[in-house]
């Protein structure tokens, strides 16, 4: 008898030992079961949508806009240079192909972006203890985000697959998603735009929503500019003049007095900008510098000069052009060597010099900046005033030739860096586009414009296969082949409806 | 030595003698052997007390053997000279003398009061009782797929540290791989071909009846044997963590009967291996100008230039030590046995400030407390520290750097001080030696586990088992980059610190019952559950800005700029259940039958439980007549078994939900820093588990006696549901998202033979042999996919990795996917699909036949696997020398030699013989580098290079001092003196750093505990850790 009752002691073991709940305990995980119950879950899921806008708050701070995207808009132009194999050099030599690691980098880093929005946008629009003031700020800061990032990825790779909101609902992550046409999108984010600019504050000075002033959020001048520009890619002429005459009047923003002070690392933020990435050095910093920066310079060290410019887009500005003196063409390297230009092609230099395949910019590598740091605090100009006025002085052109208006606008843009203005009598409409599209290259180097300006006004394959003509390129680039870069290969590969026929160099 | 000795027989007395005036008569069953010796024991010369001595065939007197009087309850056991002594009870005549290993007899008495007994060894070993899960079964009534490998098979000593390197070529369709061949370093082990292409494909490892997570971690010198359970039905019992086989470790209690301390103490010396063909400095600086003007560009060597002479490589290699240090005491009596041990390794990397060192210690204990209760306990730790352990298979591993260093750069300026230069192969300034030697990264391990059980019968045929264990595995992981090193200049200094933590309790209850119906139905049934708790954690932290390198990572606040920190905690819980039923008919016909249901918290609730069958009959046809009267086989067993068993090691703890992660930004000029909150993962509520179905049929088969014996299974096992990281539109946000999808099957054969060659009392000479073949295919992939790929490492600084494997249904697991190389274009040859191509351009084969080279024209290289396995050991004993030698082999796979196509555009020999317009035009080497090259791209098939070897992995040759030398010598019992090489000689034709290194190899172990990777990314040779070549001389002592 006593042996049966020994039995009881497993059956109380087991029964002590036994886990009866399996549901999971999520203790460092915020998950679908505790996000987006308060006001700060729904703020944070906007902040990590501008997040996106560049890399991780301290590491590796080198996506979208903080470097990797001037690698599509820059690089393949005949402002920028890459003397690096591999990614960067295919691009800067305009050889790229589907496999190319930079195209998908920056394809998966503005769907990110957007990905981010959508979450915000599908969450938040359905939380019940925010107001509605609040919620209506929030969406419309993601769908100016959102819009801005379609607005890349459309000038890239044309049409794309449009992953909204809606898809969220009820989603099927493997299903082969159709390509929507540029038009489709662009009438997307008109609606989306125009919310904002009906929505967003002028600024966020005493903000009802937001405690802090944060010039680094979306506010109507922003949307308002964004879609100028959007109507300017589409050739509404008028509709870009009305828009962007509707900023300029709006007396917000005014050309910052010196073109060199504008790109300081200590200026992260002035009258000038419209839409900004801004970055701290030590909280939040970029690698800007890194890649910017030139090699073995004696005051900005450690430097990799990777982002470089051409020497035939040096040579273009004029000598009393202010924006001449952002480059470092010639120093005395910390490798004992001079570095300068090559007198020809293929030169070989003499004992203690160093000839460079292209030129540094300082836009981003300025020697007042953290030089010593590993990151800096450099802002990105997304979207500045200088581009609203010689986006009107471009649509007025279109619609009606060289006129006093358009000739002045650029004149403003000019003068700030003391350059010779235009005369309105030297101009044709088709001359003046060029002048413009020039003018654009001088200003805008290095800021993400170059390709679609190029495509806009019809001159990429024109421009470009002249630029590497005069570098010794053999190669060229035509149209309508190299309009859109190549879907990256492994989305390609898995969303056939993706097909890089036509479009494969 | 002694003085432990000494104060242990101390301990003894006090615990037996109250035992002894107790309970006289059960004296010398308690007593263990050496008290024997101490005790002034006389045994009276009355007629029922029987002395004599047992030996082996040899004339060895035998420690620890049984001696039972037949019918009657007493026995006794000899003494460290063979010797006993045993009252006769029942006075039948005939004693019954037992010994494991050897063959049991019976002994008539006769007139004689004093016996000399010689047992014959048992060569077929059948009657051994070995470990499967949950219990314990006669090696001849198993009926699944077991390979046993004891303590004397394994590979030991030097730089084997791990389990996965100690059974390494050990067993059939056991495949063991380096990952590096760093200190230290990862290994994987994969079990008749993997079955999963995200999810582990490591093992299961059961401890002493404790699933441990770190099983390949434990000292090998502590295991008395393993079984590798290689089938569903061995490895069902086990469930949704049986599928990848299991890993069932016994460790030791010591020998039967005795109270030995044992020492091993061994010295050896490696030798580096890899010696890649290098340009000098003269050679390179010519080629760096030569390259440039013909690419266009200006030298950048000017004629005042004066190249230095440096071997980056050779100026950071070493011959490094490794030294082993072991100490084992054990006692082993009827009713109690213990084992301790501990063990020091320290073995200094060939590579410069590598090293690893580890201490462990073991202690293993049984008791029965009386005729019904045994209480057991297992307790082990060690404490591990290994310095710079970052041979991840890219540019960051400190080989890169050293193989693409210019060659005509000094490593110190003439002041002495280290020389820092530019070089644009890492696109930095830095000193590659310097880097190696000034920069701290170490990995610091602690870690523990413990199990204490008890077996009670309940009933006559009923026992209850019941066991409990904790595992705890802490690692602090630091890196520490001095202000004045390349990487720590940009921000003085630069720190970093990882503590990461494993915890696991789990309680195990199961009740045996044996019965029979009738007389010739034999059933025991096993009933039992299991639960499970395991708590991961862990916290990072780091910062920059020093303004002195003091500290190392010690310090964090010291660091002007703070890096943002991390830290997590996940927590799952598992509840199991499972039976086994164990079915023999006359002891012919056997049958296993198991069931499990597991239930896990890493799962959706809709998919919490997962059930797992199997089911086994075995047939002994060697107890057929017919079989008999072949007189070919001494023993014949025929196995077939079928069963599904699961992989519950999917990457996260939580990867059915979707989460959320901070990616904070500043919003205004100066700050602060704002949390953002993104999505992080895709959800997938249906998530479960894989699931494994295998079916094996198996021979064991005996010739001569047991002189020859062999197994042969053949096996086909299809996986399905595979956790699959299936790769979605970047629209979604995420590059893949986890679901249960595709299948994959693996079928082989194996074949594993041991031989007794030569036995005679001087000489003797055994052999085993195994080969494995296995073939992988990959059945479906998820609905809409139809491949899965993945990268290379960066092949430079600036280059990025580029698709070289692909997965695809009808495939195989890492299939090398790239461009066909065909030569070089000459001058004056136009290939129309590569219409821009220079001369010296790289020619690739246009395969879709559409004129243009592009991501079309890839196609399949080789394969990663190897199909082909195969190791033969020899082991010749005369007298008192021993000479083991080892070859192990693996065949029909190929690795990708990055290290060659890195080094053909930087520093290796072979850009001497690239392709010069009009100078050198007979050549396969491309003009200049690979990766300028439009067309194409460095993943084609001229890197693609069958590794196939054949290695003399151990040679050891020892000397065993004769017993005799020690009769007057009260304390040492042996003394052996070895020397032994591993690694000795390769013979393969592959060129890069070694047809084992392996570094891109996903599944392996990373440093939080979890498996990174994938199943697909094997085969890369890239910047890995240099093979190497050991030598060691030891010593062996025992005591008692």
């Amino acid at each position: 008898m006593k042996k049966y009752i020994l039995l009881l002691i497993p059956v109380v073991i087991l029964q002590f030992s036994c886990n009866k709940n399996l549901d999971p305990k999520v203790l460092s995980s915020l998950t679908s079961v505790n996000a987006f119950r308060t006001e700060s879950d729904a703020i944070a899921a906007v902040n990590a949508v501008y997040a996106r806008l560049k890399g991780p708050s301290v590491g590796d701070n080198y996506d979208y806009w903080t470097v990797r995207h001037f690698a599509l808009t820059d690089l393949p132009t005949d402002i920028g240079n890459c003397s690096y194999g591999g990614d960067p050099g295919q691009l800067s030599l305009s050889q790229w192909n589907s496999a190319n690691g930079l195209l998908a980098e920056d394809w998966r880093q503005i769907y990110k972006l957007i990905a981010d929005a959508n979450s915000a946008i599908y969450n938040i629009s359905a939380m019940t203890t925010i107001t509605a003031a609040q919620k209506a700020q929030f969406l419309a800061e993601a769908k100016f985000l959102r819009a801005a990032a379609y607005m890349d990825l459309t000038d890239a790779w044309g049409p794309v697959v449009l992953a909204t909101e809606k898809d969220l609902a009820n989603p099927n992550y493997l299903s082969q998603a159709p390509v929507t046409s540029v038009a489709d999108i662009e009438a997307l984010l008109i609606s989306d735009l125009q919310n904002s600019i009906n929505v967003l504050p002028v600024s966020y000075a005493n903000n009802t929503i937001y405690s802090s002033n944060d010039p680094g959020r979306a506010t109507k001048g922003a949307a308002m500019t964004l879609l100028g520009k959007l109507y300017l890619r589409q050739h509404q002429w008028q509709k870009s003049a009305d828009m962007m005459q509707q900023v300029i009047s709006a007396g917000t923003y005014q050309l910052f007095p010196s073109y060199q002070g504008l790109f300081l690392e200590s200026n992260k933020w002035c009258s000038e900008n419209i839409f900004s990435v801004l970055s701290d050095a030590n909280v939040n910093g970029t690698e800007l510098l890194n890649h910017f920066g030139p090699l073995v310079h004696p005051t900005i060290p450690n430097r990799w000069q990777y982002y470089a410019a051409s020497w035939p887009f040096y040579h273009s500005f004029a000598d009393n052009d202010d924006r001449k003196g952002e480059f470092f063409p010639k120093y005395n390297g910390t490798d004992g060597l001079i570095h300068e230009e090559a007198p020809s092609l293929g030169a070989t230099p003499p004992a203690g010099v160093l000839y460079m395949p292209n030129v540094a910019t300082s836009k981003y590598a300025d020697s007042t900046g953290s030089v010593n740091n590993y990151y800096d605090g450099h802002s990105v100009d997304i979207l500045r005033y200088a581009d609203v006025l010689l986006s009107r002085a471009e649509a007025l052109n279109e619609m009606n030739g060289p006129g006093p208006e358009s000739i002045a606008l650029i004149n403003q843009v000019r003068q700030r860096s003391h350059a010779t203005p235009l005369v309105l009598g030297n101009y044709t409409q088709t001359s003046l586009r060029l002048a413009i599209l020039q003018e654009r290259g001088w200003e805008f180097f290095y800021e993400g414009k170059r390709r679609a300006d190029l495509l806009r006004m019809g001159q990429y394959d024109i421009v470009v296969n002249a630029y590497l003509k005069s570098i010794g390129q053999s190669n060229t680039i035509s149209l309508p082949k190299d309009q859109y870069f190549s879907y990256p290969l492994n989305q390609a590969q898995l969303n056939p409806n993706l097909s890089n026929s036509g479009r494969e160099q | 030595m002694t003085k432990i000795y000494k104060q242990l027989g101390s301990d003894f007395r006090k615990t037996i003698f109250p035992i002894m005036s107790i309970t006289g008569k059960m004296l010398l069953k308690n007593v263990c052997c050496c008290l024997l010796m101490l005790l002034p024991i006389i045994a009276s010369a009355q007629n029922n007390v029987i002395t004599g001595i047992v030996k082996d065939n040899k004339g060895v007197t035998m420690i620890g053997a049984t001696i039972k009087e037949k019918g009657a309850p007493n026995s006794a056991i000899t003494d460290v000279n063979g010797k006993f002594t045993i009252t006769l009870k029942k006075n039948t005549g005939v004693l019954i003398v037992s010994s494991i290993g050897y063959i049991t007899q019976e002994v008539s008495i006769g007139s004689s009061n004093s016996l000399t007994i010689v047992l014959e060894e048992d060569i077929n070993k059948l009657n051994e009782v070995v470990v499967v899960g949950y219990g314990s079964v006669k090696k001849s009534d198993v009926t699944g797929s077991v390979s046993s490998i004891k303590s004397g098979d394994l590979n030991l000593g030097g730089s084997v540290s791990n389990v996965g390197q100690a059974i390494q070529g050990k067993a059939a369709g056991v495949l063991v791989q380096q990952t590096n061949f760093a200190p230290g370093g990862g290994i994987a082990i994969t079990i008749r071909g993997g079955n999963s292409i995200n999810a582990s494909n490591e093992p299961l490892y059961v401890i002493d009846g404790f699933i441990s997570d770190y099983g390949n971690t434990i000292n090998p010198n502590d295991i008395a044997d393993i079984q590798i359970l290689k089938d569903a039905s061995a490895t069902a019992i086990y469930g949704s963590r049986g599928a990848n086989g299991v890993v069932l470790i016994t460790t030791k209690k010591g020998t039967p009967g005795q109270v030995s301390i044992d020492a091993d103490v061994s010295n050896g010396w490696q030798h580096d291996t890899y010696k890649p063909a290098l340009l000098t400095g003269q050679q390179y600086t010519d080629i760096q100008n030569a390259t440039a003007i013909e690419d266009g560009k200006s030298a950048p060597y000017g004629a005042g230039f004066v190249p230095a002479n440096t071997n980056w490589l050779q100026s950071a290699i070493q011959t490094a030590t490794v030294d082993n240090r072991s100490v084992s005491v054990s006692s082993n009596n009827k009713d109690s046995k213990i084992f301790a041990s501990v063990n020091y390794l320290n073995q200094v990397g060939v590579l410069k400030n590598t090293d690893f060192q580890k201490y462990s210690a073991r202690l293993g204990a049984e008791k029965n407390l009386n005729d019904n209760i045994k209480l057991g306990a297992n307790f082990y730790g060690s404490s591990s520290i290994a310095d710079l352990q970052s041979y991840s298979g890219d540019i960051t591993a400190p080989i890169f750097g050293l193989l693409v260093a210019p060659p005509n750069v000094p490593v110190y300026k003439p002041d002495g001080t280290f020389n820092i230069f530019y070089n644009p192969q890492t696109g930095g300034n830095g000193n590659p030696i310097y880097s190696l030697l000034s920069a701290t990264n170490n990995t610091q391990n602690k870690f523990g586990n413990g199990n204490v059980f008890l077996d009670y019968s309940l009933l006559k045929n009923l026992t209850y088992h019941v066991s409990a264990g904790a595992e705890y595995n802490q690692t602090i992981a630091g890196q520490y980059s001095p202000n004045n090193s390349a990487l720590g200049l940009t921000n003085p200094g630069i720190a970093a610190d990882q503590w990461y933590s494993t915890f696991r309790w789990l309680v195990e209850n199961y009740f045996t019952y044996k019965f029979k119906i009738q007389k010739d139905h034999d059933f025991t049934i096993l009933l039992g559950n299991s639960n499970q708790k395991d708590i991961d954690q862990g916290l990072g932290a780091g910062s920059q800005g020093y303004s002195t390198n003091e500290f190392l990572y010690y310090n964090l606040t010291a660091g002007s700029i703070a890096s943002s920190p991390t830290s997590y905690r996940t927590q799952t819980t598992g509840t199991d259940y499972y039976t086994r039923i164990n079915y023999a008919f006359k002891d012919k016909l056997l049958a296993t039958f198991t069931l499990r249901d597991d239930g896990s918290s890493r799962f959706g609730p809709k998919n919490s439980h997962g059930i797992f069958p199997s089911g086994a009959i075995a047939y002994k046809l060697g107890e057929d007549d017919f079989i008999k009267n072949l007189n070919t086989f001494s023993d014949l067993k025929v196995r077939v078994g079928y069963g599904i068993t699961g992989n519950d090691r999917i990457p996260q703890a939580n990867a059915y939900l979707s989460t959320f992660s901070p990616w904070n930004t500043v919003l205004a000029p100066g700050g602060p820093l704002q949390v953002g909150i993104e999505p992080a993962s895709l959800p997938n509520p249906a998530l479960k588990w894989e699931s494994t179905a295998q079916f094996d049929a198996g021979l064991d088969m005996g010739f001569f006696d047991g002189r020859i014996t062999a197994t042969l299974d053949v096996y086909r096992k299809t996986t399905t549901n595979l956790l699959l990281n299936v790769p979605v539109g970047n629209w979604w946000g995420a590059n893949t998202e986890i679901v249960n999808a595709g299948s994959v099957r693996n079928q082989g054969i194996e074949l594993g033979i041991n031989t007794v060659n030569v036995k005679s009392a001087d000489f003797s000479w055994t052999s085993s042999f195994n080969a494995a073949y296995n073939i992988q295919k990959c059945l479906s992939l998820a609905p809409g996919i139809s491949a899965i790929y993945s990268n290379t490492a960066n092949p430079s600084g600036t280059v990025s990795g580029a698709q070289f494997t692909k997965l695809a249904v009808g495939q195989e697991l890492g299939e090398f996917y790239g461009y066909k190389y065909q030569g070089v274009i000459k001058t004056g040859e136009h290939y129309a699909p590569e219409p821009n191509a220079k001369p010296g351009d790289p020619k690739y084969a246009d395969l879709n036949g559409d004129g243009a080279i592009t991501p079309a024209d890839q196609t399949y290289l080789g394969n990663t696997n190897p199909h082909y396995t195969a190791a033969l050991g020899n082991n010749f004993s005369y007298k008192g020398f021993g000479l083991s030698v080892f070859f192990q082999g693996a065949f029909d796979y190929e690795l990708y030699n990055m290290n060659a196509l890195v080094l053909e555009s930087t520093t290796g020999a072979a850009a001497l013989n690239r392709f010069v317009p009009g100078v050198n035009e007979n050549t396969d080497i491309p003009r200049e580098g690979y990766f300028l090259s439009k067309y194409g791209g460095y993943v084609n098939s001229r890197f693609v290079q069958n590794a196939s070897y054949v290695r003399l992995k151990t040679a050891s040759f020892s000397y065993t001092v004769p017993a005799s030398v020690f009769t007057n010598t009260p304390f040492i019992k042996g003394l052996t003196i070895y020397g032994e090489g591993q690694n000795l000689f390769t013979f393969t034709g592959y060129k890069g750093t070694d047809p084992e290194e392996n570094v891109h190899q996903g599944q392996a172990l990373n440093a939080a505990g979890g498996y990174s990777g994938s199943n697909i990314t094997g085969g890369l040779d890239f910047g890995g850790f240099p093979a190497f070549r050991t030598y060691i001389i030891g010593v062996k002592l025992s005591v008692h």
